[in-house]
Order: structure tokens, then C-alpha cells, then sequence
């Protein structure tokens, strides 16, 4: 391995783990780069892995071959205190099927993502009182005083 | 007889979604605003008739249009609670296209229309926003002061059971 590919390697191998489960949801392998699954190794996922209890259902419907993805998941579950990306692969393994479950730990671009989302939804929410204001003093004016200005035609949000 | 069945609480930012979902399953409200990214998911287990229901609740960020919503979150919901605030109109002008979206993307599923922070309007206001509404409005809440947040998950719970 090159310096170069151990480094890619290290990186990648903090933030992500790959987890091997059957259909009865029991772990198969996982390369416990974020967690260690040592301790759940005998117990189904759907009873330790609220996340999992939720959506297993579901999985077992889909097709060899198909994907599905979760975007920023807060699993409240404590060996992932963070905010993950998980990606679930149906693949078939020895006439089995199995699901790759990948875990993508993107709390460092969420946190940041949170903040912007948060100063934009402040924002817009105090537009929406301004011009719920607004609205109100116009319609209380006098016919003989002058009108109060437009509001943006752009504004509230338009679909 | 165990049940579990997963709940989905949806509707524009801002109205009050994880307030409810916190003041439900933790008792407990925060009257800060932080804004949620991507999905929560907690369970609470209540007492239905003679089933132990047990709610997996997702608490997801907020969409001024619900076809925004990833679809992957709503895979194998059995329930969604639309969220909107009475003090706001934005959250409930397009009320009648995100309904009739998510009974589209949801057939089979129970939806609850849920107007929250009653606590910050009057009931002459409540009544006016429900009556201009094109749709039913479930039930009026505060996740602030509780009121009929217990109500809304137990009328939920009933409907799945």
C-alpha cells in the first residue's frame, strides 16, 4: 500500500462503516470503524437499533440490486452520537439475501449546514410577521391616507 | 399484544414538530428554536385498548412543500402528522396540496392535521384559521403548555390499532 492509499484508506475508514446483516437481522460482519457491534453479535438489529426497528419492515421488500438512502439521520442511539448518511444495498451472497448497510458519519458538514438553515428560517419567519404586520396596518389605514408600499411580489414564499 | 407502528411528523419549519415529539416522548419543551436536519427517531410505548402500541416517531426537517420531502422517510409509515402553525400562514396556505400529496404517497395511511401553538392565539383566531381551512383540522395543540399533545398521539394510536 502507497503512502498515498494508506492515507485515503485512514480517512475514509474514520468516517464510515459497513455493516453485513441477513433478513432475520442478524449481523453478518462489520468492519467497526464507528462502533463496535462485538456485543450485539447474537441479537437481532431490530432490537438494539430503534433506526433499524423502524424501517426493517421495509427493507425486507426490496428487490437484489436495490438501494435506498436515509440523508441525515440522529439515530438516538448512543455509539452514534452523531449525524449520518446510511445507504442500504440488497445484494446476494451464497444464495442469500443480505444487506450491506453503510454508514456515513457527515456530522461536520451537517453542524455546519445546521447553522445556515437555522439563520434562514430565522430570517424567513420574521419576514412572515413583518408582512403579516404589514397587512394589518394597511388594512386599518384611513381611505385618505396614503397607501403603505408593496410588498415584494416575490415574497411570502412562492411555490 | 405488542404493536409497533412508525409516525412521521411533518409540515413547513418552524411550527413546533420536535416540540411536540420532545414534549411527547420526554415530557419536556425548549422554548428555543433549533431548526432540525434530516430526521430524528425516538419510540414511545403507549396502552391501546388491550395492545402495547409502540410508536416509532420521525421527527423530520421541515418543507414549505411537502414534495420535498425525501420519499425514503415516509417508506413503511402507517401514520403522518401534518404540523402547521396557527399564527403563521405560510405554514397552512398550501394545506390542501401537501394533504392531498401525502394521502397520494401514503394511501393507506392515517393522517392527523394539527394546528400548534395555541397557546399564542385566541380561540376566535383558532376558530377563523380552522374555518378558512379547505381541510380538516384534527386538532389544535401547545407543545408548550402540553395541551392536547397526549390527546393527539392517543387519537393517532386508536386509528392504527
Amino acid at each position: 500500500m502507497t503512502f498515498l492509499e494508506r492515507y485515503k484508506y485512514n480517512y475514509f475508514s474514520r468516517h464510515s462503516q459497513l455493516i453485513l446483516f441477513d433478513f432475520n437481522g442478524y449481523l453478518m460482519e462489520s468492519c467497526d470503524s464507528l462502533f463496535s457491534t462485538q456485543s450485539f453479535a447474537n441479537t437481532s438489529m431490530t432490537s438494539w437499533f430503534l433506526f433499524m426497528e423502524s424501517v426493517f419492515e421495509s427493507l425486507k421488500t426490496l428487490e437484489i440490486g436495490e438501494k435506498i438512502k436515509f440523508n441525515a439521520v440522529e439515530p438516538q442511539f448512543s455509539a452514534l452520537p452523531g449525524i449520518y448518511d446510511f445507504d442500504f444495498f440488497i445484494h446476494l451472497l451464497d444464495k442469500q439475501k443480505i444487506c450491506c448497510w453503510v454508514i456515513n458519519d457527515c456530522t461536520e458538514q451537517y453542524k455546519q449546514y445546521q447553522i445556515m438553515q437555522q439563520e434562514s428560517n430565522d430570517l424567513k419567519i420574521i419576514q412572515e410577521h413583518l408582512h403579516a404586520e404589514i397587512l394589518k396596518l394597511r388594512s386599518t389605514l384611513e381611505p385618505t391616507q396614503k397607501p403603505l408600499p408593496q410588498t415584494s411580489k416575490r415574497f411570502p414564499q412562492e411555490r | 399484544m405488542d404493536i409497533s407502528k412508525k409516525i412521521i411528523l411533518t409540515g413547513s419549519f418552524g411550527v413546533g414538530k420536535t416540540s411536540l415529539f420532545s414534549r411527547f416522548i420526554y415530557s419536556d419543551f425548549d422554548d428555543r428554536y433549533l431548526t432540525t436536519i434530516g430526521v430524528k427517531v425516538d419510540k414511545k410505548t403507549i396502552d391501546i385498548k388491550e395492545h402495547k402500541l409502540n410508536m416509532m416517531l420521525w421527527d423530520i426537517a421541515g418543507e414549505v412543500a411537502q414534495d420535498k420531502v425525501p420519499l425514503s422517510y415516509f417508506l413503511g409509515a402507517h401514520g403522518i402528522i401534518y404540523v402547521f402553525d396557527l399564527t403563521r400562514p405560510m405554514t397552512y396556505n398550501n394545506i390542501g396540496t401537501d394533504i392531498e400529496y401525502l394521502k397520494d404517497i401514503l394511501p393507506e395511511g392515517v393522517v392527523k392535521v394539527v394546528g400548534n401553538k395555541k397557546d399564542l392565539v385566541t380561540p376566535e383566531h383558532i376558530e377563523k384559521v380552522i374555518s378558512s381551512l379547505p381541510i380538516m383540522c384534527d386538532i389544535t395543540t401547545s407543545a408548550k403548555t402540553g395541551e392536547n399533545v397526549e390527546d393527539l398521539f392517543k387519537s393517532m394510536g386508536e386509528n392504527l390499532v
